[in-house]
Formats: C-alpha cells, sequence, structure tokens
C-alpha cells in the first residue's frame, strides 16, 4: 500500500465530499468562455521592448570594470635573489692594485664580470679587499651610511665579548701555532681526498700570521708596528670548509646541486692563484700593500657583503641577531633587508619578525579615505 | 456530475473531444474552439470547487473563487503553455486565488464550513440515492459530516495537501511544485493527514 495513499480514507471521501458548484454558475462561467472565443483571437501580450536594455549593462560592466582596476593597488614586484646578488661583492670588494700579479691581472675584469660568487671565492675577495682593495674600508663603511668610528667601536665590543673567530689584536703564540696547524691539516685533507663535503658557511675571519718583515697599514695609509716590534695578525677568510663552522651551520641542508658542481673549479681557481702568487696556503692573507685596511678593522672585514643567493640562511640569521643586539641599527636593517630579499620564505626568529615591518611596511591603500 | 438544466455541456461534438486529454482541449480552446472549454470544464468544475470550498469554508466565497479561477482561464487561454499537466495548472490558480482571499481577509488557511452556510446546507447539498430508505440516507449524512469534521481538524498545509491529492489527483511532485515545499515535507504531511483521518473516522470503518 502506498504510504500517502488510504483506500478506505479515499472511499470515505468519495462518498462524503460529493459538492458541486451551482448550475448557475456554471452557465455564467461557459457563457463567458463561449463569448471569448466568439470575440476573436487574443494577442498574446509580449514583454516590453527594452533595445536600450544591453547597451546599458555593458557600459556599466565597463565602467565598474574601469573603476576596480584604478583602485586596485598593484602589487611590487620583488627581484630575484640571483639577479640583487650577483654585483653586489663585485661592487663591494675590488681586487688589490698591488698585490700580486694575479691581482693585477684580475682588477680590470673584476668589475665588468657578475659572476656567481662562490664561498672560496668570497673569502678570496674578502681577504683582497682587506688587505689590498683599491677601495679603502673606510669608503665601503660610507656606502652603507656607516662611519669607520661605528665599525671600530663595534669591532671593540665583539673583541670585548670574546665572540668566536673574530676577535681582535693579537693572538697568542700557542693559537696562532694551533691555527696554522689545522690550516695545513685542511689543506691536506683536501688535496688527498679531493673536494671537501659541500658545507656552506660564510666566510669567518680569522687571525693568520703575517710573513717576516711585512708591515701592517692603517686606515689612513701608515704602517702600524706593535710595541713588541711584532706585526699584528692578519686576517683572513675561510670558506666552507673551515673546521671552526658552529654546529648549527652544519646541520643545515646542502646547497642546490650547481652551486656545489662549481665549487670544484673555485677551489682550482684558488689553487691556481696561489701557484702564481707563491704561497703555499692558497687562503693566506696576501702581503698588504700600503693603504689598505688594518688588522684591527676584523669586524669590517667580517662584515664584506657576499652573495645573498649563497649565503647560509641559518648563518645569516644568527649574524642578523648578533647585528640586532649590537647594532649600529641602519646597518642591521640593511642586511636584514637583504636577507628578505635573498630568503622571502625563510622562517625568522621572534626577534626579527618583529622588525620586519621596518623594512616591509605595509603599504597604503589607494582608495580614498572615508569621511568621518 | 453535471448540474442539471445546464444542456449547453452536451453539445454535438462533445463526444468527439472525450479522447483528447486536459492539455490538447485547452490549445484547442486557445484556438478557438469552444467546444473543447466545455469538455475541460466538466472535467475539473467538481474538484475545484471541492478544493476551494474545503479550503476557504464558506460557501459563497468559494463560488467567487470558482468563478474568477475559471474567468482567469479564459483570460489567459491564449498565453497559455502545456509545460506541465493542466490539473497542475488549473489548481495552482486555485491555490493562488485562495492566497489572495486568505490576504484578503487578514487570515490564513481558515477552514470553518459552520461559519457561514452551517452544517445544513452542506448536507442538503449531497447527493443520495434516491432509492435508498431515510436511514441509509441518515448513515450517509452523518458519515459526510464526520469525514468533513475531520478534514476541519486537519492543520491547514495537512489539508491542502491531502485535497490536492484527493480532487486533482496530484503527485507528490505536483503538489511540491504548487506548494512551493520539498516533496518529502509533502509526503510527511500526507502521511500525518492519513493517520489522523484513519483516528478521526475508525468508527466508519466496518
Amino acid at each position: 500500500m502506498n504510504a500517502t495513499r488510504d483506500p478506505h480514507i479515499d472511499a470515505w471521501y468519495r462518498n462524503a465530499a460529493t459538492e458541486e458548484p451551482p448550475a448557475a454558475l456554471d452557465a455564467a462561467v461557459l457563457a463567458a468562455a463561449h463569448r471569448a472565443v466568439a470575440a476573436g483571437p487574443v494577442a498574446v501580450p509580449r514583454p516590453p521592448r527594452t533595445p536600450w536594455l544591453m547597451p546599458l549593462a555593458a557600459a556599466a560592466v565597463l565602467v565598474l570594470s574601469v573603476t576596480v582596476l584604478r583602485l586596485t593597488p598593484t602589487e611590487e614586484v620583488l627581484p630575484r635573489p640571483a639577479e640583487s646578488a650577483a654585483p653586489g661583492p663585485r661592487e663591494a670588494v675590488p681586487s688589490a692594485p698591488a698585490d700580486t700579479e694575479s691581482g693585477r691581472k684580475a682588477e680590470p675584469a673584476a668589475p665588468a664580470q657578475p659572476a656567481p660568487v662562490l664561498p672560496a671565492t668570497r673569502a678570496r675577495e674578502g681577504a683582497a679587499g682587506r688587505t689590498g682593495g683599491a677601495e679603502p674600508p673606510t669608503a665601503t663603511l660610507a656606502k652603507r651610511g656607516l662611519t669607520g668610528d661605528d665599525e671600530l667601536a663595534r669591532a671593540k665590543t665583539a673583541a670585548r665579548s670574546g665572540e668566536g673567530s673574530l676577535a681582535q689584536g693579537p693572538l697568542a703564540a700557542g693559537e696562532e701555532e694551533r691555527l696554522r696547524a689545522r690550516r695545513e691539516q685542511f689543506q691536506t685533507g683536501a688535496d688527498s681526498a679531493g673536494p671537501a663535503p659541500a658545507v656552506f658557511a660564510p666566510p669567518r675571519a680569522v687571525v693568520a700570521p703575517e710573513p717576516a718583515g711585512a708591515a701592517s697599514a692603517s686606515p689612513g695609509g701608515a704602517t702600524q708596528v706593535n710595541e713588541t716590534g711584532a706585526k699584528p695578525p692578519a686576517l683572513r677568510f675561510e670558506g666552507a670548509r673551515q673546521s671552526a663552522v658552529p654546529a648549527f651551520a652544519k646541520r643545515v641542508a646542502e646547497p642546490p646541486a650547481p652551486e656545489r658542481s662549481t665549487e670544484g673549479s673555485a677551489a682550482k681557481q684558488e689553487q691556481r692563484l696561489a701557484d702564481q702568487t707563491g704561497g703555499t696556503a692558497p687562503r693566506a692573507a696576501a702581503p698588504r700593500a700600503p693603504g689598505v685596511a688594518a688588522p684591527d678593522e676584523a669586524g669590517v672585514a667580517s662584515r664584506v657583503p657576499v652573495s645573498p643567493a649563497t649565503r647560509d640562511a641559518n648563518v645569516w640569521i644568527q649574524e642578523l641577531l648578533r647585528l640586532q643586539a649590537e647594532g649600529p641599527e641602519t646597518l642591521f636593517l640593511k642586511e636584514f633587508a637583504s636577507f628578505r630579499a635573498a630568503h622571502p620564505r625563510h622562517p625568522l626568529p621572534p626577534r626579527l619578525q618583529e622588525a620586519l615591518p621596518r623594512i616591509e611596511p605595509i603599504r597604503p591603500r589607494a582608495f580614498p579615505a572615508s569621511p568621518p | 456530475m453535471l448540474a442539471p438544466g445546464c444542456a449547453s455541456f452536451h453539445t454535438a461534438g462533445m463526444d468527439q473531444l472525450d479522447e483528447a486529454s486536459d492539455e490538447d482541449l485547452m490549445l484547442r480552446y486557445a484556438a478557438g474552439e469552444a467546444g473543447a472549454f466545455d469538455r475541460l470544464y466538466a472535467r475539473h468544475r467538481g474538484g475545484v470547487f471541492r478544493y476551494l470550498l474545503h479550503h476557504c469554508g464558506r460557501r459563497a466565497a468559494a463560488e467567487e473563487l470558482f468563478q474568477e479561477v475559471w474567468l482567469n482561464l479564459v483570460k489567459t487561454r491564449a498565453s497559455y503553455l502545456p509545460s506541465a499537466r493542466f490539473a497542475s495548472f488549473i489548481y495552482r490558480c486555485a491555490h493562488n486565488r485562495l492566497i489572495d482571499y486568505y490576504r484578503s481577509q487578514g487570515k490564513v488557511f481558515e477552514l470553518s464550513i459552520d461559519d457561514e452556510d452551517g452544517p445544513s446546507e452542506l448536507i442538503e447539498s449531497l447527493a443520495a440515492d434516491p432509492g435508498e430508505d431515510p436511514a441509509a440516507r441518515a448513515l450517509a449524512r452523518e458519515a459526510s459530516e464526520q469525514v468533513r469534521a475531520a478534514l476541519r481538524r486537519l492543520p491547514p498545509p495537512q489539508r491542502e495537501a491531502f485535497l490536492l491529492q484527493q480532487e486533482g489527483g496530484l503527485s507528490l511532485a505536483d503538489i511540491s511544485v504548487l506548494t512551493g515545499v520539498p516533496a518529502e515535507t509533502v509526503k510527511s504531511r500526507l502521511r500525518y493527514a492519513l493517520s489522523k483521518l484513519r483516528g478521526e473516522l475508525a468508527e466508519l470503518a466496518p
């Protein structure tokens, strides 16, 4: 049985509901129907024509589209990391004019070659910029909007706090011997085992012994000799294979394959440069020419800009945190902006997240202000 | 059943229209064939009238609404499109007229046949077999009154669904479209209506 039909109910209803319309009503309805037919066909009413409707709708859509496009704020296109990073180190650290023969050969080609900068190349460039660069460190500082006093005070602060391998001033004899032994051990291990594992780390400035008779130069060009008559130790950069790389930097994921593949050629180029200069240690500091940076400017040399594209993000963050804590603020903001340009999606620690609006301010919208 | 004295229903060409569907009859009437309307009216006059009468509960109002429904059909005959059953079309017209009537009265689905005409007039209008004895006619009248009383006590939505099903022969889908509610709701209303009518009319069961 259908759930919505009940035969008993149907029967009861059929027996009960037998009302009919009165005959007079039937006659009236039928008469009206016949009269309507006799009057002729009825024109079917058509909807009113509105020929202006479609043009009006098209015009309205056009006006609204143009209005929305005009009111929509445009997004600024961020430069790609590769584009923004390439010319930086070349511009900041030119080669030394009076360094070596190779240095003289490399000098004219430096500004015209925005090749990708590798860690080893960065180290060499850093050393060259420190020791015999055509542009003194003060000029580099001027480009950053800083003064030499700021950097000097910052270097002294770092020295007082005993910060890593960036300690300033002459080292103890034992420490020099230990560093030399480590460097030799590293070079022999690299030569025997081929290219070392590519663990990228920022170049670190360490103190390297100076050859006898060499003189250091102050920023003003005056030769400096310390009280004991010995030359102050020179700074040099060590690349990614430095054993003093912090543990967190070693845990960083390996860089992309193309960069790793060019690491070997960079090492070869570095070795070739060392052969030309006659040095046994390709990463040892070259003798400084008069008028180059002083050794107590280790802090300045350590901040020689490197390629942001190849710079390790975690190590960079550590440097940013340190820079944020110690200042100067303008340098921190500039470095932070460079970091964001190179690593726009890298997670930031809370302290850096707080400073994020200062380098990425919220752009004002183009909509007109509503009346109060 | 045709009202007595209404001889115009039996025209010469009426028999030729018996096989035609409601939709065909309506199209033929729109084309100018008056006999088609006569046949169409004969098929649906009783159902539409009872639907209106049991809904509004007043005979005078039901007659007025009934006339309006059919005259409206005459006026709009040229724009009729057989997109649905003619029964759905005519009962939709009746439903809309009822809505207008309730709005004009400020009421919603009130059904009280006793208000104006009284039960006696309705009972007197019932067709009874003249061959039956007075006792049987009295029992039939009592049964009819019980059915109408049970129908009055139904909630208006359930009563409307029941009347559309009984008088118009509409399906669940047609009732759903006409009343604007889902088919499952119509089904529930019909179930509740049947359940209540069974309880009310249990005495009539043999």
